[in-house]
């Protein structure tokens, strides 16, 4: 689904590489959780999944489809949520979730029914015809998930997802996850909650210093720490070298 | 302590600061943006001098209107009642945002403050806000009187008096109207500001048409005679009804100075008291229920949205996205709808008042030649191309511009929605100007030939120039929106570049007539050639520019 092939992605005239010599892939069907401290590449890393952001190096393919050469089918195929949410906020979000519908060509005799649909899953049907302007934080983001899944994307790229979410629409979200992946389709998702990431992921991979020191399954991790029985949380910590 | 954080929030000066010295990075940038923002200044400090002039020219023909009539001091009388109905309008509009809609009230509800303090501050914000525009418009009056009547111990009393209590008759007035607005249960801001904005712009645009007949007209007394021959009585009994204005103008001139002037202060402190009691009455629970239902549900969510579903389906929405845009700020609206609906209101106005058919009269020696149309295009070309609109394009998305980069679409659909919004502001403009024109100087209508194409290139290709520079160099960084427009050099270059455009035009135009001797019909209709390559140009660049733009970066 997702192929990234020694991505590295340097800054301006910064020394240091915000992304270096970065491997990794997504199979279809999983969920991949991306951790790592702040500043650890994380968003720059999405950002060039998602386009907005070129590598100085190496490649990266979504469905086969190389980003930088094939943006605009690659962007056809991604459901983003941004960490900030960004909408046109003088617009009520039914018409924002049909502008994306129209931008993302999606069929006419559909768009209601999935708007809805999505809508009514995330607790916002009621608040459709509302301009967006007032809507809360968590309200925004989760109109941020319902514009990503709207179009039926074949990949969900999530950056800290869980920000501003009140426990009952967390618990959607994840459900929603799992769902969206027993289809054959993916997400990779950034996140600093170890408890979703350790209940919910497929595979994760730990980014430091924008190299990535650890990718594997949660059990999988476990066993190369030696120690089967420390949560993803104490993992981290030992890998990062921050427990101290 | 509440007024003062307000105002550091709220500071003109810190605004000006903020976008004067914002870039510490760079000097040469700051330099180039510091003599910017002083020429900005000037111009601020030339516009506000002409229009105090202005002013005084048309309080000064209302004196002798007045002395005509049998009114002394009728500039006074008129200075006060303008200064009053034109605050009273911005009133209206900076009162809702002060006393209900303030940013910073969701903030000051929270604290341990009591209904009367936080009343009291806003009031104060309130008075602060309208005290510099009733002054300005009020003093060319009182110099007005000075040349004419000479100096006087009860002049100057009577103008620092009125410069200070003044102000609170037309903002106890908007306060009033205000609370009727708000006491509405089908009040939105939204209504009230838009009913504002409307009551303000064709307020200006009228007293500009005014103005305009006055300065006209000159000096011209034998005009003002007959004037006041058919207006006189209009004018006595204005000053019968008028009772502020009318206390406002005999305490400074005539015999009874010290009782007027007692009427007045009276009446000031009644109608304020009366107004403050009014607010004051509910005015927590108003604040606190206007946060509440500014967030309510609306009553028929979830219903189909109708929208275009035709070929051009995505052009459209991009249209759409792009008012959605200029909507977000009132800068945005003022600015570039201003740029385009004001022109032709002044039309309306200058037709109604008649200074259209001294326009006429000026132009008339030019009918005769085989050019006119030719140059009447050329001017309504410069009015329909030197716009804001696409050269500030991008950089008025600022963060929103990360959004647009990641929808699956190619440079050119963005290049498309953004021209069809430019021409659906400034073309159709351009299209009422030119058939206008083509009727009021009884021009052959077969000109229309080459007058609707050569204004759809040469505002196409203002369009494209503009998204070309601005895809460039976006500034996307603005703190404030007026950064993403007026201050925004990307702009002033597109316009620049739309003026050389219709420049060569014209050279164009004058080779074609004047050396080559052809018709007008004949230059018009070559013209277009060249400015259908002019916008084929403008449009690649565009289009490049917007796929850059697009690229990961």
């Amino acid at each position: 689904m997702v192929a990234i092939q020694s991505v590295t992605k340097k800054y301006g005239n910064s020394a240091k590489p915000a992304v270096e010599n970065l491997t990794l892939t997504l199979v279809p069907g999983e969920i991949f959780g991306f951790l790592g401290p702040n500043g650890a590449g994380k968003s720059t890393t999405i950002k060039m999944i998602v386009g907005l952001l070129s590598q100085d190096t190496g490649t990266i393919t979504v469905d086969g489809l190389d980003t930088l050469h094939e943006p605009v089918s690659v962007k056809q195929r991604i459901g983003y949520v941004p960490d900030e949410p960004l909408f046109y906020e003088k617009m009520t979000a039914n018409e924002y979730l049909h502008f994306i519908c129209e931008i993302y060509s999606v069929p006419y005799d559909v768009r209601q029914e999935r708007i809805v649909r999505w809508a009514k899953r995330f607790s916002l049907h009621g608040v459709l015809d509302d301009q967006i302007s007032s809507f809360s934080r968590g309200m925004k983001q989760k109109l941020g998930i319902v514009t990503a899944l709207v179009h039926e994307p074949r990949l969900l790229v999530l950056d800290e997802p869980m920000v501003g979410l009140d426990p009952k629409s967390a618990f959607i979200l994840k459900e929603v996850m799992h769902e969206f992946c027993e289809g054959g389709r993916s997400v990779f998702f950034s996140t600093h909650v170890m408890e979703v990431a350790e209940r919910l992921c497929t595979r994760v991979g730990i980014i430091k210093n924008g190299s990535l020191i650890a990718c594997d399954t949660f059990h999988a991790l476990q066993e190369r720490s030696g120690s089967g029985d420390l949560s993803l949380e104490q993992l981290f910590l030992e890998l990062t070298d921050e427990t101290e | 302590m509440l007024l003062g954080a307000a105002g550091k929030g709220d500071s003109r000066w810190e605004q000006f600061v903020t976008i004067s010295f914002e870039n510490k990075k760079s000097k040469s940038r700051k330099k180039s943006r510091l003599i910017i923002q002083l020429l900005i200044g000037l111009s601020i400090l030339l516009a506000a001098g002409s229009m105090a002039f202005m002013l005084g020219v048309n309080y000064y023909q209302m004196e002798i209107l007045g002395s005509i009539v049998g009114i002394d001091g009728f500039s006074w009388f008129m200075g006060a009642f303008t200064a009053a109905l034109i605050t009273l309008m911005f009133g209206m509009f900076s009162g809702g945002s002060v006393l209900y809609h303030g940013k910073d009230l969701p903030l000051l509800l929270v604290l341990p403050l009591t209904q009367r303090e936080l009343l009291v501050s806003r009031l104060i914000l309130h008075y602060k806000a309208n005290f510099i525009l009733h002054t300005i418009l009020f003093l060319p009056a009182v110099v007005v009187t000075i040349l004419v009547h000479g100096i006087s111990l009860s002049i100057i009393v009577a103008a620092l008096v009125q410069i200070i209590l003044a102000p609170f008759i037309p903002l106890s007035l908007s306060l009033v109207i205000l609370h009727l607005f708000v006491k509405g249960k089908k009040h939105t801001r939204k209504g009230r500001e838009s009913w504002a904005i409307i009551f303000m712009l064709t307020l200006l645009v009228v007293m500009q048409g005014l103005a305009s007949r006055w300065m006209q007209s000159g000096m011209d007394s034998s005009n003002l005679e007959n004037f006041a021959k058919s207006f006189g009585s209009v004018l006595q009994d204005m000053q019968r009804i008028l009772l502020f204005p009318k206390w406002q103008m005999s305490m400074a001139i005539g015999s009874h100075t010290l009782v007027n002037g007692l009427y007045f202060i009276l009446a000031v402190a009644a109608i304020t008291i009366g107004a403050i009691y009014l607010v004051a009455t509910a005015y927590g629970e108003t604040v606190t229920r206007l946060w509440e239902t500014s967030t309510m549900v609306g009553k028929h969510n979830g219903r189909p949205h109708r929208s275009y579903t035709g070929h051009y389906a995505l052009e459209w929405a991009l249209v759409r996205r792009e008012y959605a845009i200029i909507n977000e700020h009132s800068a945005f609206k003022m600015e570039l709808y201003g740029e385009a609906v004001i022109p032709l209101i002044l039309v309306i106005v200058y037709a109604i008042s008649g200074v259209m058919g001294e326009f006429k009269v000026i132009l008339e020696p030019f009918f005769v030649l085989d050019i006119f149309p030719l140059m009447i295009t050329g001017a309504l070309l410069l009015t329909a191309s030197l716009s804001m609109m696409s050269g500030t394009s991008y950089s008025r998305e600022g963060k929103l511009l990360e959004l647009s980069r990641t929808m699956p679409l190619e440079g050119l659909s963005f290049v498309r929605g953004k021209m069809a919004a430019h021409l659906m502001l400034f073309y159709s403009t351009y299209l009422i100007f030119s058939l206008a024109a083509l009727a009021i100087f009884k021009l052959e209508l077969l000109h229309a030939l080459w007058i609707l194409p050569l204004g759809f290139f040469v505002v196409g290709s203002s369009a494209c120039f503009g998204l070309a520079i601005d895809s460039r160099n976006p500034r996307l960084d603005w703190k404030l929106p007026q950064q993403a427009v007026k201050q925004n050099l990307n702009g002033v270059a597109s316009m620049g570049i739309s003026f050389g455009t219709i420049v060569v035009l014209a050279a164009l135009g004058y080779l074609l007539t004047q050396r080559f001797g052809l018709s007008a019909f004949a230059s018009g209709l070559l013209l277009v050639v060249p400015s259908a390559c002019i916008w084929w140009l403008s449009w690649k660049l565009a289009v490049s520019g917007a796929r850059t733009l697009c690229q990961a970066q």
